[in-house]
Parts: C-alpha cells; sequence; structure tokens
C-alpha cells in the first residue's frame, strides 16, 4: 500500500450530449522518497489526473486514497489536514503566483493556514526555506515579475513545501523554463527526495526530462497507462508501440539525424 | 560547405536596441548572418538572448521607435535596416515566417482557405477560383488530409500539428525563397514535432533556404546545417553543425549542451545547469556578455569584449579560443 493510491481511477467529462473519457482505469502509487514520472501528450490525461490525486476532481469509479483512506470519505478539519500533506506545483508560476505579493508574502501565506511553525518563528522559517532554494535573503521583498522565471518557479516549489507535504504534484514543472535553468529546479526537487523524504508525481510530455528525474515512471496514453517501469528500463527497452514512438521523437542532437530519418523514409510532401 | 555557394540572404552588423531609461537597451549587437538555398541555418538562443527580435527586425516588424541599424543583402545588393518601406515589400514575397503558436498566427474568424486564398489574391493578383484551387494543392502539399476540406475549416477545428501545416501552408504561398522559423515545433506534441520538422526539411530539399530559431540544441543539430549561438544579444558562436554541437569552444555553448537533455548522459544525480542568469539588455557590460556565468573566466573578460577567432568556418568570440587548446568541458 502505497501513501497516495489512485485504485482502477476512471474520469469522464460531458461536453453536451458527447461523453470523453479522460482517464480510465488507471491504478499508481507513489511513496515518500520516490519520483514517479508521468508522461504523455497533450489530452492524454495527465493533468486530469494530477486533479484527481489532489481531490480537486472525483473520480467516476474507482478510489483515490492516502494513508489508505478514500479521499471521497474526508471533510471539515481532515480535509484541510489532507490539503497540506499534498502540494502543486504548475507549469507557468507567473500565472500560479499573485503578482502582487511579495516573495515574503506568497511563502508566509500557507505558514500562517496551516500554522506551521508558531508566529514568532515565521520569518526565519522563510529565510530557511528560501535558503534551501538558494534564494538571496533580498528577494523577499520583490514580487513574481521582478525576477527570472527560474527564480519564480523556485518560489513556487517553496510555496508548495511551505506547509511541509509529504507528497508533491509538479504538472509540467520545467516545460516553460529554459535549458539553463531547467536543470536548477530538476536539482532542487531531487534534492528534497534526498533530504527530505518527499514523494514526488512528476507530469510531462518531455521522455528525456522524465527519464533523468524519475525513479520509475508510467506512459500515458488516451486516458490509460500503457507502460510502465523503471525508467531506465523503459528508455533503454521501451515495449509498447506508443512508448517506442515517444522515445523516436525524442531529439538526441546527432548531427544530420533529421535528414538521415527522411532518407530512409521519405514521407509526403506531394 | 562548397565554396561556391552564395547566400541568398545576409545579415551584417545587425543592431537592435529599445529606447527609455538612461540610454537605449542593446537586445541586439553586430549580428551577421547568412542563409544558403537549401540549407538550414539554426539560431539558438534562450528567451530574451535576441533572437526573435532578430526576425522581426528581417521582417520590418518591430515597435515604431526601435533603433534598428546594419543592412540586409538578398544578392541584389543592399538595404538598409532602418529602410521599412523596402523590408515590407520583402514579407511574404521574398521571406515567409512560421510562428511558435499557430493559433495565434491563423485567423480565428476566418477558413484556413480563406486565409491562404489572400496571400495567392494580394501577391499573386489571382481571381478567388484561381487563387483557392492553388491553396488546396498546397495545402495537400504540406500534408494537410483532405484539403479540399480542410479549406473550409476553422483553426479551431484543426489539431496542433494541422494549425502548423496550415501556418506553413500561408508562409509558402508567396513562394518564399527564404523562411523563417521561430520555435515552430515548441508548442506541439513531441510525436507532432517530429512530423513538422519533417516538412520543414521536405522544404528545404527543394531549395527553400530555412532558418530556424529555436532554445533546443538537440532539435537544431538533427536539422541544421548550421548553427549560430546567440547569447545575450551576440552571436558567441558561429559553424558547421558537427563542429558546434560536437566540439562546441565557447563556454556558454558547452554549458548549453550539458544541460540539454539527453546530452547530460551522466546517468543520474546533479545534472549541469547555469548558476546566474543572463543580463538583461540594458545591464550589458563593456567585457564578454557571458563572463559573469563563465566557470573560465578571466581578468581580461570583464574589461574587453572577446575576441572572435575563426578556426576555418567555425568562429568563437571568446579568449579561450585564442589559445592554443580549450580546456577540456
Amino acid at each position: 500500500m502505497s501513501l497516495l493510491e489512485l485504485a482502477s481511477v476512471s474520469k469522464s467529462y460531458h461536453i453536451g450530449r458527447r461523453v470523453l473519457p479522460a482517464v480510465e482505469e488507471v491504478t499508481l502509487g507513489i511513496d515518500p522518497g520516490e519520483i514517479v514520472g508521468l508522461v504523455g501528450e497533450s489530452g492524454s490525461g495527465k493533468s486530469t489526473l494530477a486533479r484527481l490525486a489532489l481531490r480537486l476532481l472525483a473520480p467516476d469509479s474507482g478510489e483515490v486514497r492516502f494513508e489508505g483512506r478514500n479521499l471521497a470519505g474526508l471533510g471539515g478539519e481532515e480535509l484541510t489536514a489532507f490539503r497540506r500533506r499534498i502540494q502543486i506545483v504548475f507549469q507557468d508560476p507567473l500565472a500560479a503566483l499573485n503578482p502582487r505579493a511579495t516573495v515574503r508574502r506568497l511563502i508566509e501565506e500557507p505558514l500562517r493556514l496551516h500554522r506551521i511553525v508558531p508566529p514568532g518563528e515565521i520569518e526565519a522559517e522563510i529565510q530557511r526555506l528560501m535558503a534551501l532554494a538558494g534564494l538571496p535573503p533580498a528577494y523577499a521583498e520583490r514580487r513574481p515579475r521582478q525576477i527570472s522565471g527560474g527564480e519564480r518557479q523556485r518560489v513556487a516549489v517553496l510555496r508548495a513545501l511551505a506547509s511541509r507535504p509529504e507528497i508533491l504534484v509538479c504538472d509540467e514543472p520545467v516545460a516553460a523554463l529554459d535549458v539553463s535553468v531547467r536543470a536548477q529546479i530538476l536539482n532542487l526537487l531531487l534534492e528534497l527526495k534526498r533530504s527530505m523524504g518527499l514523494g514526488i508525481l512528476f507530469i510531462s510530455h518531455d521522455l528525456a526530462v522524465v527519464r533523468r528525474i524519475a525513479d520509475r515512471l508510467a506512459v500515458m496514453h488516451r486516458g490509460r497507462i500503457v507502460e510502465r517501469g523503471p525508467s531506465e528500463t523503459v528508455w533503454q527497452s521501451p515495449t509498447h508501440p506508443y512508448t517506442q514512438a515517444l522515445l523516436a521523437a525524442v531529439p538526441l542532437g546527432e548531427p544530420g539525424a533529421g535528414r538521415r530519418r527522411r532518407a530512409a523514409q521519405p514521407t509526403v510532401i506531394a | 560547405m562548397n565554396a561556391e555557394a552564395r547566400p541568398i540572404l545576409s545579415i551584417r552588423n545587425l543592431r537592435i536596441a529599445f529606447p527609455g531609461g538612461a540610454k537605449p537597451a542593446i537586445a541586439v549587437q553586430d549580428l551577421s548572418l547568412d542563409l544558403y538555398p537549401g540549407q538550414v541555418t539554426a539560431l539558438i538562443g534562450e528567451s530574451g538572448s535576441g533572437k526573435s527580435a532578430t526576425i522581426l527586425a528581417i521582417l520590418g516588424l518591430l515597435p515604431a521607435g526601435t533603433l534598428v541599424s546594419g543592412e540586409l543583402d538578398l544578392g541584389d545588393g543592399r538595404l538598409s535596416f532602418a529602410d521599412e518601406k523596402s523590408l515590407e515589400a520583402l514579407r511574404g514575397r521574398v521571406v515567409g515566417t512560421v510562428f511558435q503558436d499557430p493559433l495565434a498566427s491563423l485567423n480565428p474568424v476566418l477558413t484556413i482557405g480563406e486565409q491562404i486564398d489572400e496571400v495567392f489574391q494580394a501577391h499573386r493578383g489571382l481571381s478567388w477560383r484561381q487563387a483557392r484551387a492553388k491553396s488546396v494543392a498546397l495545402m495537400g502539399h504540406v500534408g494537410l488530409p483532405d484539403p479540399e476540406a480542410r479549406a473550409k475549416d476553422f483553426a479551431h477545428q484543426l489539431s496542433g500539428g494541422q494549425r502548423q501545416r496550415a501556418a506553413i501552408a500561408m508562409a509558402l504561398a508567396g513562394r518564399p525563397s527564404v523562411l523563417l522559423a521561430d520555435e515552430p515545433t515548441s508548442a506541439l506534441d513531441p510525436t507532432v514535432q517530429a512530423q513538422i520538422l519533417d516538412l520543414l526539411l521536405a522544404l528545404v530539399e527543394e531549395g527553400t533556404a530555412l532558418l530556424l530559431v529555436t532554445h533546443d540544441l538537440a532539435f537544431a543539430a538533427e536539422a541544421a546545417d548550421r548553427i549560430a549561438v546567440i547569447y545575450a544579444g551576440r552571436i558567441v558562436e558561429h559553424g558547421p553543425v558537427a563542429a558546434v554541437a560536437r566540439d562546441p569552444i565557447h563556454p556558454y555553448t558547452r554549458a548549453l549542451l550539458a544541460a540539454s537533455l539527453p546530452f547530460g548522459e551522466s546517468a543520474a544525480g546533479e545534472l549541469p545547469g547555469i548558476p546566474g542568469r543572463m543580463p538583461a539588455p540594458g545591464e550589458v557590460s563593456t567585457g564578454c556578455v557571458f563572463a559573469p556565468r563563465c566557470p573560465y573566466v578571466r581578468e581580461i573578460c570583464r574589461r574587453a569584449p572577446p575576441p572572435v577567432v575563426a578556426r576555418g568556418e567555425h568562429e568563437v568570440a571568446c579568449v579561450l579560443a585564442a589559445d592554443e587548446g580549450a580546456p577540456a568541458p
């Protein structure tokens, strides 16, 4: 039994009379101290899965369990307690962070809301968290637009960490970042896994990124998990045709490879 | 590259500065670039490096008041970048453009066919009927299935990949000899990215000169014949793809290569990033723009702009390149 468990979970959206199945019979578990990667393209259902895991959506069938308890049955204080223990980081920190709040206030809010430390220790806790992510103390007075994209995403991670969660859900956390700062966020997540035993559900369309950061990964296609296993195993020897197609699409940076692919398989252009 | 190949478009000493503040903020400085028919030149840079400003300068689409200087040569004489009228005449006829987000570059209230028809009508003076026949043929050419029906669709009715194909068809309708593609696949799913790259390469095989602007070194390396790396408005390294992607010399290119996945193959553990951040236009100092983040920085780097050292066609703006052998990465 994992700390966070999705057991045979399904969710459909209804658009007029049409029914769009988004997630179909997905089973997935995440434990503290591990990074589970979820790979899929747009429309595969990965973001719906994230919302189900956070109880932002309720499944049509199946159960989402935390410590073995069905989330559907939680209410009141129990729900608040659950909300503290699982947090989310989104793709675009500029959209996720209040543009008018300073970094201090962004981190302070969850500390107060969940009474993580006594009021007298809040300032010290803010400084401790900022140091953890390598942000200089002076940044406490800045607003999201006054810092770089990589720094903003670190603030979003810190805000999620402030409530001392056991599970962090990251939905495309580096897709909007430049290559040179992407590593800063990935390294921070790896460090949090190691030092705090954080469990991370890492959602991305980028198989190469997921392979590097996740201990094990699951490939999602049209609402279903079509392949799963230790990251390196899936990367080295994918068995599902969709995973193979996904892997073949990863540019390996081999000079001339694009031209050679064309020569080997001269496709349409009528 | 064979020696007699002549560029179809040359940029010389492009400088772009935005007014405001105590002195103008320089976004691009002294940029020179050649595009050859049937070849792909990749311009690689991160956000804020000046790569998109360069494209807008070629198109004459920078905001009014921007200070632009330098020259553009299309084989029949030089044009000044300051001459907006001449640049306007180039758009569509000589230069076609494909942007990152096809939904933003397509008109939501016109059908795909109407938008391509317009180009044929404007640039070649065709009647509506002639234009539509050409549009449908072109849509088939770029791999849109059932083009006659797609021509009657609106942008929102197409998938992301189909939209980008439609945007490429629109760019091609003026029969440009040069295609500027600004992150043409970044908004698309991985499997669709490969298909769009394949289409662009097919057009290059037909003789189009492609400027591929991207942040993704791995993607560029697979497609390009030549790579230019731009950082804080300066081209720091430039040369044939094999040299730049396999044996980069400039510390920024090396760091970018190490940070690119799956280049960074050290199986697990810390990923190599680049500490610090790129200076914004206006923050740029007198020395080398990369000096504040460079692991090999020397005293001279902070004081004077780096020398441009050429090893054959491989050019590097760095004091390291002047050394006998550059230090191992």
